[in-house]
């Protein structure tokens, strides 16, 4: 099973397209879509749900807009009532972000990616203990043209099918 | 002090869920009266999640939609201190303080993106950010899960702020008193 976690308010986005990739590389398998675009979203026994589905997951796709460094507030509360620091989901072997960023690579890297961190240092040892972490970001969102972006959807499709391998 | 000084105005964005972090914001109110006019963004009921619409509206002219996230935006285009209470709970800051940074620093506001796409610093008249967690985790075990929430104070909004703005941190157990807490407050009080 993978779990992928959605979180972009817009249908009409790149993040949403990024999800429909994900979802379409990743047909067959069975699959736990988190959908956390709805801010209404009612969140009663979906933490229970969603721990649940990623402790039998062996991979988690997060597709998410990097927003002030970090993840946006809607996925930091599910990060903050799933992720609790007692939590562990050992049967993940594999984390794959895809994340769009709208200054550049320099700008991200003077302000620290703290969301790279998060995953990386906070999530990933919860996981699996030789859990892989793959970051497909684009960045400079607000300058790129179809071009890059194409690029960015053709490698998330491949990566995310390099799942099943 | 006056209205249109900018250095009148502090603001305190605080997320007061427990009980250390409200202590905190009393004892930050405080402070910050001796010197600023303090306005207090309690973010009980602040929708953390940017809307759809929102998202539509972040690039146009008038990017703010929401009268909540306006009088948010409105206390810090004057603040010469903007400080945030938030309790640490996972690594990052807490969502409500993500959702308020998301959803008010928003082009105009924060920063704005010049023609040529770039973008430029908008809170140039912040001299201090003050940042006071309510943390248990161990130096050690913040150090190991990358300590992100401070990044995105010191490192992120900071970069948006001038070269001289100058960025403090502050770190409470929830179980400290409140004599503990308004000594760690106080203490760093006298470097602003």
């Amino acid at each position: 099973m993978v779990t992928v976690v959605y979180c972009h308010p817009l249908e009409a986005s790149l993040t949403a397209a990024t999800r429909d990739v994900a979802l379409e590389a990743l047909r067959g398998v069975a699959t736990h879509l988190v959908d956390l675009s709805d801010p209404d979203r009612d969140t009663t026994g979906l933490t229970e749900t969603d721990a649940a589905a990623l402790s039998r997951s062996s991979g988690l796709v997060l597709v998410y807009p990097t927003w002030w460094s970090g993840p946006p507030g809607a996925l930091q509360r599910w990060f903050d009532e799933v992720w609790t620091p007692s939590a562990h989901f050992e049967s993940i072997e594999r984390i794959i972000v895809c994340t769009t960023h709208g200054s550049s690579k320099l700008v991200n890297s003077l302000e620290g990616e703290s969301g790279k961190r998060t995953v990386s240092r906070y999530l990933r040892p919860r996981c699996a203990r030789r859990c892989r972490v793959e970051w497909i970001a684009l960045y400079g969102l607000d300058r790129c043209g179809p071009d890059r972006r194409a690029r960015h959807l053709e490698r998330v499709g491949q990566r995310v099918t390099s799942l099943l391998s | 002090m006056d209205d249109g000084n900018p250095r009148a105005t502090a603001v305190i964005v605080a997320d007061r869920r427990g009980r250390a972090a409200s202590l905190a914001t009393a004892v930050l109110v405080e402070r910050l009266s001796a010197r600023h006019r303090v306005t207090v963004v309690d973010l009980a009921g602040f929708g953390i999640a940017m809307t759809g619409p929102e998202r539509r509206a972040y690039e146009s002219d008038e990017p703010i939609l929401d009268a909540g996230v306006r009088s948010s935006a409105e206390a810090v285009a004057r603040a010469a201190v903007l400080a945030f209470v938030t309790p640490l709970q996972s690594s990052g800051l807490s969502a409500p303080v993500k959702g308020w940074l998301d959803r008010v620093l928003v082009p105009g506001v924060g920063f704005e993106i010049g023609d040529d796409g770039r973008m430029r610093p908008g809170l140039g008249h912040v001299q201090r950010l003050i940042s006071v967690t309510v943390d248990d985790r161990s130096r050690l075990r913040r150090l190991r899960e990358g300590d992100s929430a401070r990044r995105v104070i010191s490192r992120a909004l900071r970069l948006v702020c001038g070269w001289s703005t100058r960025s403090s941190w502050i770190r409470i157990g929830s179980g400290a008193s409140a004599a503990e807490i308004s000594d760690a407050v106080t203490g760093a009080a006298r470097r602003w």
